[in-house]
């Protein structure tokens, strides 16, 4: 039977809500995206929910304890816990700089764990 | 005294911008001052993602949106005072700040930028009702304590106001293994981005409940449960719908209010509703040379319009400077009409070229906003869906102001 849904666009301000028509994992009508990304994102969120995961990570002899950092491609929303856990047990020495990988591939996925601020070392 | 060409103060996103567009108009005698051990603002502790899409084309966190401008400004080695807090500005534009090295400085600017951003409204501002456990955050507080000193603030979670902090928040206490049993906004809609409903609430299954507030706070040294009740219309609760939620935290995300308490040591006029100054088009206040832009202005949804707003307050500052100040006698007010919150600038000349930036006060679909003077419409705009939670800029071509007689334009939803 085909079902209906109605998602909201995460991925711009416009928040563009989109009615998608589908049978399982098969389109069958989608509308109410002001762009062509808005349609791939309908698409995904039926199929398997993707999320950019962000969080921080532990710093030792910084200037701050905390380094913010983000996977940088999203993962699938049901994976976002695991990478949680490993990201609990992680500590990284200063001094650190927004683009540094942290971590390769967490919870065995592909993506990296990328610092999104500078932490100097501490005076 | 000091003397400096440019003083900002307040070295968040609106400061950096605004020191950035000076330079680039030929402004190098420029001072940014900055309470913080670091510049950046509130984006050090953003660090979600969702910045950045109208400046940069791209998705960056809080953090990497603040490094791009201050590197930039590390490059052109403008200086940024940190850990310092200004304790006076007047209407001659001069300035007393103090920090731990130099002691009490005294500086005389020539144009001064207004960019200190905004404060939380606390439980005492929404006359929170009950006792006064420890366990009752703001949202930023909440934010700052988790995000920048790695401080868990509590386990069972509830949250008061859906604004985007607060939902940001229901969504990192989850993920760092907090239960958030709830978020309560006494609207009958949210007041954050539809995206972080869906990206923060719906992903992790914590219910939104509308139209319900908190009416009671119970616990004696650490807070024990929260009473929820729905409301009327009114707002008043509704007799027989209360119920207890058990939880040793509660945040409010309850609104940010401009922090203005310099702009008015220095006789700045400011606007009852958006609370920040009252603004010609070139982004000046009443005070000759003094100028406001970001959050202190009025309450943004986006930094990115942030950066542009401060860009131009920027680039005015430096025209100031450079030419003086020029008399404009065809001033005309805006004013907010039906269905309009408010509307930035709230003073415009007719030989510019306008972006008028505005808040209708409900949300709505199929709305048209109407700018009107002397009886006709100089520009409509039909809007599919409009959001009190997303601000809307309209271009206007001066060639609409040219004609007009009379002195107040009105702006209106329909």
């Amino acid at each position: 039977m085909t079902e209906e849904k109605d998602i909201s666009c995460i991925l711009c301000p416009n928040g563009c809500n989109i009615k998608v028509k589908y049978l399982d994992d098969e389109i069958i009508e989608i509308e109410g995206a002001l762009c062509p990304k808005g349609n791939d994102y309908a698409k995904q969120e039926i199929k398997n929910p993707m999320r950019t995961l962000t969080s921080s990570v532990m710093v030792e002899g910084g200037d701050t304890s905390l380094v913010s950092v983000k996977t940088d491609k999203p993962v699938p929303l049901e994976k976002v816990m695991d990478i949680m856990n490993v990201i609990d047990d992680l500590r990284v020495n200063a001094p650190v700089s927004v683009g540094d990988i942290i971590l390769d591939s967490p919870a065995g996925l592909d993506c990296s764990i990328v610092a999104t601020r500078e932490v100097k070392i501490k005076n | 005294m000091m003397k400096k060409e440019l003083v900002i103060i307040g070295a968040g996103p609106a400061g950096l911008a605004a020191a950035l567009a000076a330079y680039e108009e030929g402004i190098e005698d420029i001072l940014i001052i900055e309470r913080e051990d670091r510049p950046g603002g509130i984006l050090n502790q953003c660090i979600h993602d969702g910045f950045g899409l109208h400046k940069f084309k791209e998705v960056l966190t809080g953090p990497e949106y603040a490094h791009r401008y201050i590197d930039k400004v590390r490059e052109k080695e403008l200086e940024i005072m940190t850990n310092t807090i200004v304790t006076e500005l007047t209407d001659e534009k001069e300035i007393k700040a103090f920090n731990e090295s130099e002691g009490i400085l005294h500086i005389k600017a020539e144009a001064v930028i207004l960019a200190m951003g905004s404060r939380e409204r606390t439980a005492g501002g929404i006359s929170l009702p009950g006792d006064r456990p420890s366990g009752i955050y703001t949202a930023g507080l909440a934010q700052n304590l988790m995000n920048l000193q790695n401080i868990q603030v509590g386990k069972e979670i509830v949250i008061l106001g859906s604004g985007d902090i607060g939902l940001i928040m229901a969504r990192r206490l989850t993920l760092e293994g907090a239960d958030v049993k709830a978020v309560l906004e006494i609207m009958p809609y949210s007041n954050g981005l539809r995206r972080n409903i869906n990206q923060c609430l719906i992903d992790y299954n914590i219910p939104l409940k509308l139209s319900q507030t908190v009416i009671d706070v119970k616990g004696n040294g650490r807070l024990k449960s929260v009473t929820a009740a729905e409301v009327d219309e009114a707002f008043n609760p509704i007799a027989g719908t209360e119920y207890e939620i058990k939880c040793d935290t509660l945040i409010l995300s309850v609104g940010l209010i401009p922090e203005n308490e310099l702009s008015k040591k220095a006789k700045v006029q400011l606007d009852d509703t958006t609370g920040g100054a009252v603004v010609k088009d070139n982004l000046e206040t009443n005070v000759d040379g003094i100028f406001a832009c970001g959050n202190v202005l009025h309450i943004h949804d986006l930094v990115d319009f942030v950066s542009d707003e401060a860009e131009k307050a920027g680039k005015a500052a430096s025209e100031y400077i450079k030419k003086g100040h020029k008399l404009n006698k065809d001033n005309i007010f805006v004013e907010a009409g039906s269905g309009i919150g408010y509307v930035i600038p709230q003073v415009i000349s007719k030989e510019k070229d306008q972006i008028f930036s505005m808040r209708v006060r409900k949300p709505d679909n199929d709305k048209t906003i109407k700018i009107a003077a002397d009886g006709k419409i100089l520009h409509e705009e039909n809007f599919e869906k409009v959001n009190p939670s997303e601000m809307i800029k309209i271009k206007v071509s001066s060639e609409k102001f040219k004609p007009l007689e009379k002195s107040t334009i009105k702006v209106v939803a329909e």
